[in-house]
């Protein structure tokens, strides 16, 4: 993965400034507290803070759209491991 | 529990794919794409190419484990994933629809030449597999319970 001269990551065609910036904060600050009391939920972001925090990814997607609009926000499953992605893994 | 049939060629599973954003207005049938089924894989995948396609904005920053035993980062986007379902009528005739779901999937590190859409174990958890071998009888094969 590449930075642009303006630091945001680019992945072919793929630019993502909001959940960089969400990802960054979630581990920074939220992480230890969301796995103790919200293990296996959802956490819905918006500028680096966590908004809410819901049952289903679906419902987290269908509030974030409606209150920031797609792209303004992010969501993080809480806990969630790595994938195991089977024989691609292997490639990889 | 339905199921979906598909030749397997070229020792591949490869199935006609429909990927859309949910919540978007669109018109017509969505987008096809075509899917490798991968029993092994826990997530579903696409390509660039169909985030450029779909102009899909992502929705987090999942990881995935690679074969050295290090996670790896990449973004994940809250797509919709059709997949052709059979199921038998009262005739007793197979009726094909596309069944779709949302997903949370991830996208892939590098674009295959021969697929766009890793169908993981997520998408196709709730059907049953049925996969042909070309060649016809004795070499029909069921995949999963």
């Amino acid at each position: 993965m590449e930075r642009n001269a303006g630091g945001v990551r680019e992945i072919g065609p793929v630019t993502i400034p909001q959940v960089e910036v969400d990802h960054a904060a979630y581990n920074d600050k939220y992480r230890q507290d969301m796995e103790r009391e919200h293990f296996g939920r959802v956490a819905l972001m918006h500028q680096g803070e966590v908004v809410g925090v819901y049952n289903d990814r679906g419902d987290a997607y269908s509030i974030g759209c409606e209150k920031y609009g797609l792209g303004n926000f992010s969501m993080k499953r809480i806990g969630q491991r790595p994938a195991q992605l089977g024989s691609l893994g292997i490639t990889l | 529990m339905p199921t979906f049939a598909d030749n397997i060629t070229d020792n591949q599973i490869l199935l006609g794919v429909g990927v859309s954003v949910p919540d978007l207005q669109q018109e017509g049938q969505p987008p096809a794409f075509a899917g490798l089924v991968d029993t092994g894989a826990q997530r579903t995948m696409v390509s660039s190419q169909v985030v450029a396609h779909l102009a899909a904005t992502p929705t987090g920053i999942a990881s995935f484990m690679s074969a050295s035993g290090q996670p790896l980062e990449t973004p994940e986007f809250w797509l919709n994933i059709n997949i052709p379902i059979a199921v038998g009528s009262p005739e007793g005739n197979q009726i094909t629809f596309a069944s779709g779901q949302d997903l949370s999937v991830l996208l892939l590190p590098f674009d295959p030449h021969n697929f766009d859409v890793l169908l993981g174990m997520d998408r196709a958890v709730d059907t049953v597999p049925d996969f042909r071998w070309p060649g016809g009888a004795g070499e029909h094969r069921r995949v999963g319970p």
